[in-house]
């Protein structure tokens, strides 16, 4: 079994846990309430279960795979490549790499506030990431932060977040 | 027992008439500066997206999406319908000046695009890809035109049985024609429903998998959702490709051979004729975007031809076929979109979402109750058309040059203006950090070969699917027979068990 199909697999996993979970919780409601979920989980996890028994004999998971017309064969002939073959090979190191960058942006902003995450982020993505000489860096970051401050904060009205350093209050979670 | 026929004629001619009212009201309004804004502003993002190669539609609709809120609908359908109006158009810019396609329903136009271009007759190429655009998209709105009338007659014939069999049909559809795996669709879209039942329930007075958090009591938010799954998820994977999009291309040099290839669309009239018919049944057709109809198109001009050796080597008619079936799609698909709640294409998925957020309900009532949001989007669409085609003839050549900015730096300005928008329509931080976690999430659901549509399908339509479920159930005195007590609901069950059947039935019709 390939490395992707592996990464598949633990992934139908995840997702009929997460299913079981569902189903399970879902007792816990009064009947009219637990009637919908049941209706609509109790099928997606028989069918998840399919998915997975598909990634061990392909040949079950063949008789999903629609031949609708001639599209695909179409498009094979022309060579066209869709955004599916392309993502089997990005390595999951560089999707998280950027997505930890996100997840940075978002944690500045917690503390700080959005004025002060927001350049910050892109003077430093554009610098480190995109490797972009200093000045275009410079220059980009602050055309970009001033655009969306006069769009959202001047144009809409709308107030950014503060940071928690700047007494900026947190809504519940 | 039946209405006499000419009791059914007048009435059809009655509502025939009311919509076009309402058309004629809202074709008046468009003088109004702030519609107009809101059409050159749509033209303009679409046209952009469309030239980008690895953004589109779906993402300009949901960068978009947070903006207008507060707007008045009317205003934001007309946003959305330049956007949608003019996204292809920007798209075939690239394919024909440097032979890649900006959206998957350009890909064809690469073909004869570009051996035109080469040959110096890149102002040619583009013209011609301009008219057919607008004359596709003309056509497309036409039979939106004359179809509504009819659909608005057959929606006062549902009721919550026939509303609750509707949205499944449309899930199961979506899934069935999405590429890939059909069971892998059938999941996603019963994840999309189980996550939007999240929260406080309205109808049942309790709260659901809320796991005690205060921030899942109002549910998941549509906005964060969609700018994650779509924006975030897409951008992951597009920005790790790396790269410039483009490093030469080919130069239009002159208008008056753009303004000659805008004029040859009439020496070929049944090609753009064919194309256009493709276009609009594959819009009508749940779920299928313009790349299907964009190939179909294509294969059929080859086929038909005379000449099919002259495809691929510079004819006028591929890009014809090509172009003219990308925008007569949109009138097509805007059909069950409007009609149904079912999305004709998966930019129309967004654009229920845009529905929900300006507080209307997708579905049969959308029709009934606002009529005036249907004339919008099409009179937008066919407006859109215009100025874009305009601003293709124009300033092709410099609006090529976007595609010279390395996708890298795109990445900080989606991301940067997506989380901003995620935030600005309930002003909570956390709607930031959950559209960063769905962005995650859709792009290991893309990755692992199931499609985002029906997802965000279900998502739509679950909680509506919910409350047709629960007013079916108490309709039929806690009997189950009320969801096949119709001829409409039977009918829909049908096409529903159909469709879960077909992988069954294609490998018996592969054995014999």
């Amino acid at each position: 079994m390939s490395t992707f199909k592996k990464g598949s697999l633990v992934f139908e996993f995840l997702l009929l846990i997460f299913l079981a979970l569902v189903i399970v919780s879902v007792f816990g409601y009064k009947k009219d309430s637990r009637l919908v979920p049941l209706v609509v989980a109790v099928p997606t996890t028989i069918i998840c279960i399919i998915v997975i028994a598909g990634e061990f004999f392909p040949k079950l998971s063949q008789i999903f795979e629609l031949d609708l017309g001639r599209v695909t064969e179409e498009r094979q002939k022309y060579r066209f490549q869709g955004p599916q073959e392309h993502q089997d090979r990005i390595p999951w190191s560089k999707i998280f790499k950027l997505w930890f960058w996100i997840i940075g942006y978002f944690v500045v902003m917690l503390l700080f506030g959005f004025a002060v995450a927001t350049p910050l982020f892109l003077l430093l993505f554009l610098k480190l990431y995109c490797e972009a000489r200093t000045w275009v860096a410079i220059v980009f970051s602050l055309v970009l932060f001033t655009s969306i401050w006069v769009m959202f904060h001047l144009g809409a009205n709308i107030d950014f977040f503060e940071g928690v350093i700047f007494k900026g209050v947190l809504p519940p979670l | 027992m039946s209405q006499p026929i000419f009791c059914q004629r007048l009435k059809t001619t009655k509502v025939s008439n009311e919509v076009f009212d309402v058309f004629l009201d809202n074709v008046a309004r468009i003088g109004d500066p702030q519609i107009l804004l809101a059409l050159l502003g749509g033209s303009l993002i679409g046209m952009l997206f469309g030239l980008i190669p690895g953004l589109g539609g779906i993402q300009a609709l949901t960068i978009c999406l947070p903006f207008t809120f507060g707007w008045d609908p009317q205003v934001a359908m007309f946003l959305f319908a330049g956007i949608m109006g003019s996204v292809t158009k920007g798209g075939s810019i690239p394919a024909i000046l440097i032979n890649t396609p900006g959206m998957a329903p350009n890909a064809c136009t690469c073909l004869d695009g570009f051996p035109l271009a080469r040959r110096g007759e890149a102002g040619r190429a583009i013209g011609l890809a301009a008219s057919s655009c607008v004359l596709g998209s003309l056509l497309g709105v036409v039979v939106l035109l004359l179809l509504l009338p009819v659909v608005r007659l057959l929606i006062f014939a549902f009721g919550p049985p026939e509303f609750f069999w509707l949205i499944m049909f449309g899930i199961v559809a979506i899934a069935f024609v999405a590429r890939g795996n059909f069971l892998k669709g059938l999941v996603a879209g019963g994840l999309g429903i189980l996550i939007s039942l999240i929260g406080y329930s309205e109808v049942f007075g309790v709260r659901r998998f809320t796991l005690s958090s205060d921030y899942l009591w109002d549910g998941i938010n549509l906005v964060p959702f969609f700018i994650g799954i779509f924006a975030i998820g897409e951008l992951l994977s597009y920005t790790t490709r790396g790269g410039v999009i483009s490093s030469k291309g080919i130069h239009v040099r002159g208008l008056s051979s753009v303004f000659d290839g805008f004029r040859e669309i009439f020496r070929y009239p049944a090609t753009f004729f064919r194309g256009s018919f493709i276009g609009v049944v594959v819009g009508l057709i749940p779920g299928i975007g313009g790349s299907v109809a964009n190939f179909l198109s294509y294969t059929a001009a080859v086929q038909m031809s005379k000449k099919p050796e002259t495809f691929g080597k510079g004819n006028p008619e591929g890009i014809v076929a090509s172009e003219s079936s990308n925008d007569a799609k949109d009138g097509g698909a805007l059909l069950p979109t409007l009609g149904f709640g079912i999305p004709g294409s998966p930019e129309m998925a967004v654009l229920l979402g845009a529905f929900m957020l300006h507080g209307l309900q997708p579905g049969p009532f959308l029709l009934k109750e606002h009529p005036e949001i249907a004339v919008s989007l099409i009179a937008g669409l066919v407006i859109a058309n215009l100025i874009s085609s305009g601003l293709m003839i124009v300033g092709a050549d410099q609006l090529a040059k976007v595609t010279l900015i390395p996708v890298r730096y795109i990445a900080p300005v989606v991301v940067v203006i997506g989380l901003a928008g995620a935030y600005a329509v309930r002003g909570n931080l956390w709607d930031v950090l959950l559209a960063i976690i769905a962005g995650l999430f859709g792009y290991t659901l893309r990755r692992h070969g199931f499609p985002v549509i029906p997802l965000v399908m279900g998502f739509i339509l679950g909680v509506l699917a919910e409350t047709a479920f629960y007013q079916s159930f108490k309709m039929g005195l806690g009997s189950y027979s009320v969801f096949f007590s119709s001829p409409i609901s039977l009918s829909l069950f049908a096409l529903v068990l159909l469709l879960l059947l077909y992988p069954f039935l294609q490998q018996l019709r592969r054995r014999k």
